[in-house]
């Protein structure tokens, strides 16, 4: 069986991952494969969106849902993981909680900005 | 080699400190081929990134606290290794999604190992980081004696690197 990982956009994401593989690592480790890679995706996204003050308002607006999104699916992420499925974390994770309070106040952010 | 990386948001005034002081280092004809010039702004993820090359020593510089506005610090960065938190803090750190706070992205190459063995931290005190343009007459004026400082220590760590420690 070919692994989808091996071809066409699932090949070039996994080449261009592999640059940062010590961070996706380090975050896979401490939060779960999936939480882990959605957290370290909001912090490339935050940069990317705060290192461009003159954005257009249509491109920061395309990196706040692009955030939110994976915000959201986090959340999802950790709320299975919460229930033993997935978070990975042992005995005193509170990934969950953390996030839910990082994704509130990022959500508060970004109602005021509106 | 030797990584300088100027953090600093240029539309909050003094916060801007590390950043200007990252320019002047650009224009030096005089700077050594084995110090890296890398500008962080406020995007924390790439100096994380940037510290994956394996560099002898990082210079940080940035707006830091003190009592005298305008007043220039040099400093050995504490860096607290995150894998040594107790797990709450641990994940907090994870969720808070802020690196460009260098203190806070050198505990994550800490973690990585990738933090190298000297780490510094030049800044300044900063006189006022409201929003706006523009850094204060007391920031301004701190600018040449931190590149004096800066040199003097870029001095001492390509020395220390030549000889090996």
């Amino acid at each position: 069986m070919i692994s989808v990982l091996e071809h066409g956009v699932g090949a070039i994401a996994e080449e261009k991952i592999k640059t940062i593989a010590p961070l996706v690592e380090y975050y896979e480790t401490e939060m779960g494969l999936g939480a882990g890679r959605l957290m370290l995706a909001t912090n490339f996204l935050r940069d990317a969106r705060e290192m461009q003050p003159n954005l257009t308002p249509e491109a920061r607006a395309a990196l706040e849902q692009a955030e939110a999104l994976v915000v959201s699916t986090m959340i999802r992420f950790l709320g299975a993981g919460k229930e033993g499925e997935g978070c990975g974390c042992g005995e005193g994770c509170n990934c969950a909680d953390s996030i839910q309070q990082q994704a509130q106040a990022w959500l508060d952010k970004a109602k005021n900005r509106s | 080699m030797i990584l300088v990386a100027g953090f600093g948001n240029l539309l909050h005034r003094d916060d801007a400190f590390g950043v200007r002081l990252l320019e002047r280092l650009q224009d030096n004809p005089n700077l050594s081929p084995r110090v890296r010039l890398f500008d962080a702004g406020i995007g924390g993820m790439h100096f994380v990134q940037e510290l994956f090359c394996g560099y002898r020593a990082v210079v940080i510089l940035d707006a830091v606290q003190g009592q005298t506005p305008g007043q220039v610090r040099v400093l050995q960065a504490d860096v607290t290794d995150p894998r040594t938190l107790p797990p709450r803090l641990k994940r907090d750190m994870l969720a808070d999604l802020h690196y460009a706070e260098p203190g806070r992205a050198m505990a994550m190459a800490k973690a990585l190992d990738t933090l190298p063995p000297r780490a510094y931290i030049v800044g300044c005190v900063p006189a006022a980081i409201d929003l706006g343009i523009g850094m204060s007459p007391e920031a301004e004026n701190a600018l040449p004696i931190a590149e004096a400082r800066l040199t003097e220590l870029l001095t001492s760590l390509l020395r220390a690197e030549e000889v090996g420690e």
